[in-house]
């Protein structure tokens, strides 16, 4: 992050905020998307994180922690619009049908949709803990700071979502082979 | 199972998607931004972050000074006439206390919202209250955008939202709600009804976002939270529940006499939408109306 662009913006140069948001809209916004698993509802998000950042922004003590505290906006962020929105949650999405020729491929859409399910149906505290650590790539020691948590509370969050997926995982396995014996 | 079969399903799965932000959004956040004032800083540090030899000293005898004046005052005993016999004080001339300035009062009375009526309105799905003498104008058919878009002139509603009017005919609060698109904030909302792509009103309409455009602070309505937004020529209230918009506008400058006496265009709005209730069930379906041609 440029430390220059978050000094700038932080006195208030609206132009230098710009530019911060060009650089970091992508990445919160694929943090948005991925835990609240809805596009509409993450630019939503990503809106209201946004403008928070903004008026925050003289508060960030050290302009080196910038992406940690946007992180952390974003995910309160996450917590405090998704319960008002779940009824209008969508939960359809395409397939990349065309591309199931193999029986892999038609496996791995069925592992994609029992994933998909599984991560629905935790919390989203638990879901903000999987996506900070496997999709940024955030150690847990660095994902408890950002969300403010102990080391304990992120790991233990870890590892309820990743069982959660594991067991959604290792069915669709077993119905897929199921279904191939019939098959055969 | 193989972990390493899990972990790539996870890749794969997690990894799938564009995180391309929508331009849409970004538009929105920088227009947000240019009306939405920074917080300002008003934290004192605690401590110096780099304390020299000289400072930690001074901050010593600074706390050693401070106990031992506490300490001295604590142990010396009641201070002459604490305590003791009371000492006759001079006499005091009777002075008129000074009463509570008469335009405060009325004021405080004007917005005092107990005493205010309810209005319920089916056709939008609310109930929200008025001041006893104001008149109510009900809608007679629903709002729709852009045929009667919200310009800053109270006609421009005409008797599409439903309509409160001060004695005298000099304030007008306008309350109706409209369903939106999904995505929709009030920042995007307030761009698609002030600067639509076609059949732009009038190019002042989308200057009223510009700079210095209107100042925007969160409220909460009956649970939800909101924006007020104070432009120059009015101040409207959004809120946005679900798809439904609800929108509470004041059509007065904020400082024109009219809306003296309830203290501002923006404490007149306040009181109103501190008395919207949302219907749990929503609107009713409108009935078909004709329009005047």
């Amino acid at each position: 992050m440029d430390r220059d662009l978050v000094e700038r913006a932080r006195s208030g140069d609206q132009q230098a905020f710009a530019d911060l948001v060009h650089q970091i809209s992508d990445t919160l916004y694929g943090v948005a998307r991925r835990i609240l698993r809805d596009t509409g509802l993450a630019e939503d998000v990503l809106q209201t994180a946004l403008v928070t950042i903004w008026r925050k922004l003289p508060h960030l003590r050290d302009s080196e922690r910038f992406d940690a505290w946007a992180f952390r906006i974003l995910v309160h962020a996450c917590y405090a619009d998704a319960p008002r929105n779940r009824q209008w949650a969508m939960t359809v999405r395409a397939l990349p049908l065309e591309r199931a020729d193999t029986t892999d491929d038609f496996r791995s859409i069925d592992d994609r949709d029992e994933l998909e399910r599984a991560f629905r149906s935790i919390p989203l505290d638990q879901r903000a803990v999987f996506v900070l650590h496997h999709h940024v790539g955030l150690p847990l020691v660095a994902v408890a700071e950002t969300l403010g948590i102990p080391d304990g509370t992120a790991r233990s969050r870890l590892h309820y979502a990743t069982r959660a997926l594991r067991t959604a995982f290792e069915a669709s396995r077993q119905q897929g082979q199921k279904a191939e014996e019939r098959l055969a | 199972m193989s972990d390493r079969l899990f972990d790539n399903a996870i890749n794969d799965w997690l990894e799938s998607g564009s995180d391309r932000t929508p331009p849409s959004a970004i538009d929105a956040v920088l227009l947000a931004v240019k009306t939405t004032p920074q917080e300002r800083d008003l934290r004192i540090p605690r401590r110096f972050y780099q304390m020299t030899t000289s400072m930690r000293l001074g901050a010593a005898i600074a706390i050693v000074a401070v106990v031992g004046i506490g300490a001295l005052i604590v142990f010396r005993g009641p201070a002459p006439g604490v305590g003791g016999e009371p000492t006759p004080s001079p006499a005091v001339l009777p002075t008129a206390t000074p009463s509570p300035t008469t335009a405060a009062q009325a004021v405080a009375d004007r917005l005092d919202i107990t005493k205010w009526t309810t209005y319920t309105s089916s056709r939008y799905g609310f109930s929200i209250g008025h001041p006893t003498d104001w008149t109510e104008r009900p809608a007679d058919h629903s709002w729709t955008l852009p045929a009667a878009a919200p310009s800053g002139e109270p006609d421009a509603m005409g008797t599409s939202a439903e309509g409160f009017i001060a004695p005298g005919q000099t304030v007008l609060v306008s309350a109706w709600s409209v369903v939106v698109a999904p995505g929709t904030s009030a920042q995007t909302w307030m761009v698609d009804v002030y600067c639509p792509s076609i059949s732009v009103p009038s190019a002042s309409d989308c200057d009223r976002l510009g700079p210095g455009g209107p100042r925007v602070t969160p409220v909460t309505v009956d649970g939800h939270a909101g924006v007020l937004a104070r432009f120059a020529e009015d101040t409207q209230a959004f809120i946005l529940v679900g798809s439904r918009m609800y929108i509470v506008a004041c059509w007065r400058p904020e400082d024109e006499p009219s809306v003296a006496p309830y203290g501002g265009a923006t404490r007149l709005l306040e009181g109103y939408i501190s008395t919207m209730h949302l219907l749990p069930g929503g609107p009713a379906t409108p009935a078909p109306t004709t329009r005047p041609s």
